[in-house]
């Protein structure tokens, strides 16, 4: 079963961010990990969802990681859209941290309007990239295909619905074959001999 | 005992222990306790929260929670009465912080001794408290019985020298008993000039904000709340418009001060301080019906007459407001009538023709997204009219609750519930003015101008408490002195408005307080009626310039009021 995108921003939340504390704590000890001692006013490197937590609790500042920037994504996106193929990401959960990080404190991030309306353009592009390559490989009726880059939301996206066209597509096949065999005379058991193999 | 510093005296008196929030019933106190319930949620602190509609109220609720904390806060509620005798002198562990704006502060919750009672709406400069060494003094041992006393048993002892010493001291102890009698004649004196007169200062919505100011956790939100409250404070005319101004631009800086320099993207919630009709809930319905509902502007223009109406017409063909458009609803009119009404009611014809100097204010609008703007305004009065909903099933407790709800800026549906709730509300006002002027109710009593409003076709479960009476009694009043002899304004105003069947509401108010917020002497003047007749008049609540009577004992109560205004 394919993770649902819930579940996806559940492991986007692991990734590493910068906060700028407004507390002061010691070392905290969780089972997934230590949390290093807080000072106010020091940054310092947590996972996602510790950082989402505090400020929503208005105790930390977010930094917003370098990739979520204006100019950044604006270079990424005429990458994205000039190469035929799908370009590395900055992140393996864009999609998922930008939009966590906008549903709580889209006033940390600079100029938020603009890179909601880019991140939004680069993952069109490449979702259309994804739907012709999809389309292609059902025409050509190909067996493998190699991609690279490809982040998990996008993945996830289309794996329902891919694997259960190219079954439903490998069962005409196979109903198609069977139509001939039958139709070159052969016996019903040679048939499900040969198909057996 | 005043509360200087918040962090200090306050927070972290409150951090780490359990706190119950007792609050008076308006919506100041809503948007206070939002406020600081949403600090206590991101500070970890837990809360029980009380809403409460009385003094025997109160006492109730405190003695059945009182096992549950140590630490109240009291919002709009204890200023004004002794706090500690009347919830039966808690014990010393007990902190009582009050935020309240009913003034004057009752010096016993001013100087106490105990250390449990602590101010956190600080008096301004210009309420004199009496000092400390003018109401309290040790009482001088008393001179005439034991001295006679002694005199006696040392009979055998008598000489010269001795005498003259005993005598010298017993006049000593004379003159220091008369010195003492004098300071308690002055003492009284004090007392009663300051207790006189009853008024109202500063939101305890803008200590709240200042409160989360120095946590750092204030954000817009907050501030929202706090704006709803200046407004609340401005229609029901407890501060002056000067006042209301000065605290308005000290929230415009709070404004500036989080939004800064960059700019906000679309979906935070941004405000602005703008200028705006002073018309009630004109975005929300037509423009015509909104000035037929404001009680300012049906006092001056006299709508409730054909000649009114008249006047009326003629003022918005003036200004270049076709009919047709002013009847639509107001997102029907056309975009550029739109925008220039503001420009429009501002010119100096209106001003200066139709004596309308105060259609244009200083409010606030808040925007989030693309969603239709909110004006401060128009959510002051929806939440005044879910708080005081005539909803027999729904407690008071539960209405406080939804009234929170109400200042909820992302979610709005309690406040669209509530800006229907506000429209009835505003067409029983007018219906009530009417029946008033038409049938010239308003009877001149002694110095007092009375008006008494019978229970026919109209709902008053609207105007029960104080919360919503001043938006009537203001408007009786001017509508009263508008369509009457000019020498009422001089008069003090007695209105009776019918509560249930055993009583009747009696409001006091001050010659001239439509126009200009002024001091109260009615609370002190009640008091001493309650005195005289204390089973027929109850005086519960915490604004006491309006107390129940009891419907077959009004005529004795008007006569009492005659009697001690002479």
């Amino acid at each position: 079963m394919s993770p649902t995108p819930e579940e996806l921003e559940f492991f986007a939340g692991q990734e590493e961010l910068e906060i700028m504390p407004r507390f002061d704590c010691p070392t905290m000890w969780l089972i997934s990990g230590d949390l290093g001692p807080f000072k106010a006013g020091i940054p310092n490197k947590v996972p996602l969802w510790i950082a989402l937590h505090l400020r929503a609790q208005n105790k930390c500042k977010i930094i917003p990681p370098p990739w979520l920037s204006k100019a950044y994504l604006e270079q990424l996106k005429e990458l994205e859209i000039k190469s035929p193929l799908f370009t590395k990401m900055p992140s393996e959960h864009y999609m998922a941290m930008a939009k966590m990080i906008f549903e709580v404190c889209p006033q940390d991030i600079p100029d938020a309007d603009c890179v909601k309306l880019l991140i939004k353009d680069i993952w069109d592009s490449r979702m259309s990239k994804l739907r012709t390559a999809v389309l292609t490989f059902i025409d050509k009726g190909a067996s493998w295909a190699k991609v690279d880059n490809l982040t998990q939301l996008e993945m996830c996206s289309i794996r329902p619905f891919f694997t259960h066209s190219l079954e439903q597509l490998h069962r005409f096949r196979k109903t198609i074959q069977v139509a001939r065999l039958y139709s070159a005379g052969n016996s019903s058991e040679e048939v499900r001999r040969r198909l057996r193999m | 005992m005043l509360v200087d510093h918040y962090r200090r005296d306050f927070m972290e008196r409150i951090v780490g222990h359990r706190v119950i929030i007792i609050t008076n019933q308006d919506v100041d106190a809503v948007c206070t306790v939002k406020i600081l319930t949403s600090l206590f949620k991101t500070e970890g602190v837990q809360y029980i929260m009380l809403s409460c509609c009385g003094v025997s109220d109160m006492k109730a609720k405190y003695d059945e929670y009182s096992s549950q904390s140590d630490r109240y806060i009291m919002v709009n509620c204890g200023a004004t009465i002794d706090l500690m005798d009347t919830l039966g002198d808690p014990p010393k562990e007990k902190l009582f912080f009050i935020l309240d704006y009913h003034r004057p502060i009752n010096v016993l919750n001013y100087y106490n001794a105990t250390g449990q009672v602590l101010i956190v709406s600080a008096p301004e400069p210009d309420e004199r408290i009496p000092e400390f060494d003018q109401i309290f003094r040790e009482e001088p041992p008393d001179s005439s019985d034991e001295e006679d006393e002694d005199m006696d048993d040392d009979d055998e002892e008598l000489d010269e020298n001795g005498m003259n010493e005993r005598m010298r001291v017993k006049a000593e102890r004379r003159i220091q008993r008369q010195m003492y009698m004098t300071w308690v004649k002055k003492r009284e004196r004090l007392l009663f000039d300051y207790r006189e007169h009853s008024y109202y200062s500063r939101p305890s919505a803008l200590y709240g904000l200042e409160i989360a100011w120095v946590m750092s956790r204030d954000d817009m939100e907050s501030i929202w709340c706090t704006i709803i409250s200046l407004t609340d404070s401005l229609v029901l005319g407890r501060l002056p418009r000067a006042k209301y101004s000065e605290y308005a631009s000290t929230v415009n800086d709070h404004i500036l001060r989080i939004s800064n320099a960059e700019k906000l993207p679309r979906d935070c919630l941004k405000i602005r301080f703008e200028r705006d009709l002073y018309l009630f809930l004109y975005r929300h319905w037509s423009i015509y019906e909104s000035i037929k509902s404001t009680p300012y502007m049906v006092s001056m223009l006299r709508t409730w007459s054909l000649d009114g109406l008249r006047k009326l017409n003629q003022m918005l063909a003036y200004l270049g407001l076709p009919l047709s458009e002013v009847k639509q609803k107001y997102a029907n009119m056309s975009l550029d009538l739109r925008r220039q009404l503001v420009e429009m009611f501002s010119s100096g014809t209106v001003v200066e023709n139709y004596k309308l100097p105060d259609v244009i204010f200083g409010s606030f609008v808040g925007e989030i997204g693309y969603r239709p703007k909110f004006n401060a305004l128009d959510v002051q009065l929806a939440t005044l009219a879910v708080l005081e909903e005539p909803d027999p099933n729904k407690s008071n407790e539960e209405k406080f609750l939804n009234a929170v709800q109400c200042l909820n800026v992302r979610d709005v549906q309690y406040c669209k519930y509530g800006i229907e709730k506000a429209k009835v509300m505003l067409k029983q006002l007018n219906s009530q003015i009417q029946m008033m002027v038409e049938m010239k109710q308003v009877q001149e009593i002694g110095p007092f101008l009375f008006v008494q409003l019978t229970d026919s076709m109209i709902d008053y479960n609207y105007f029960k408490r104080p919360t919503t009476i001043p938006l009537l009694a203001n408007f009786l009043q001017h509508a009263g002195i508008r369509s009457g002899k000019r020498k009422w304004r001089q008069s003090p105003w007695l209105i009776m408005i019918p509560y249930n069947q055993e009583y009747f509401v009696a409001v006091g108010l001050q010659p001239g307080a439509f126009e200009q917020v002024d001091k109260n002497i009615f609370p002190e003047v009640f008091r001493c009626i309650k005195a005289k007749m204390p089973d027929d008049v109850v005086a519960d609540n915490f604004d006491n310039w309006a107390i129940l009577v009891k419907t077959h004992k009004r005529q004795a109560f008007a006569d009492l009021l005659l009697a001690l205004s002479e």
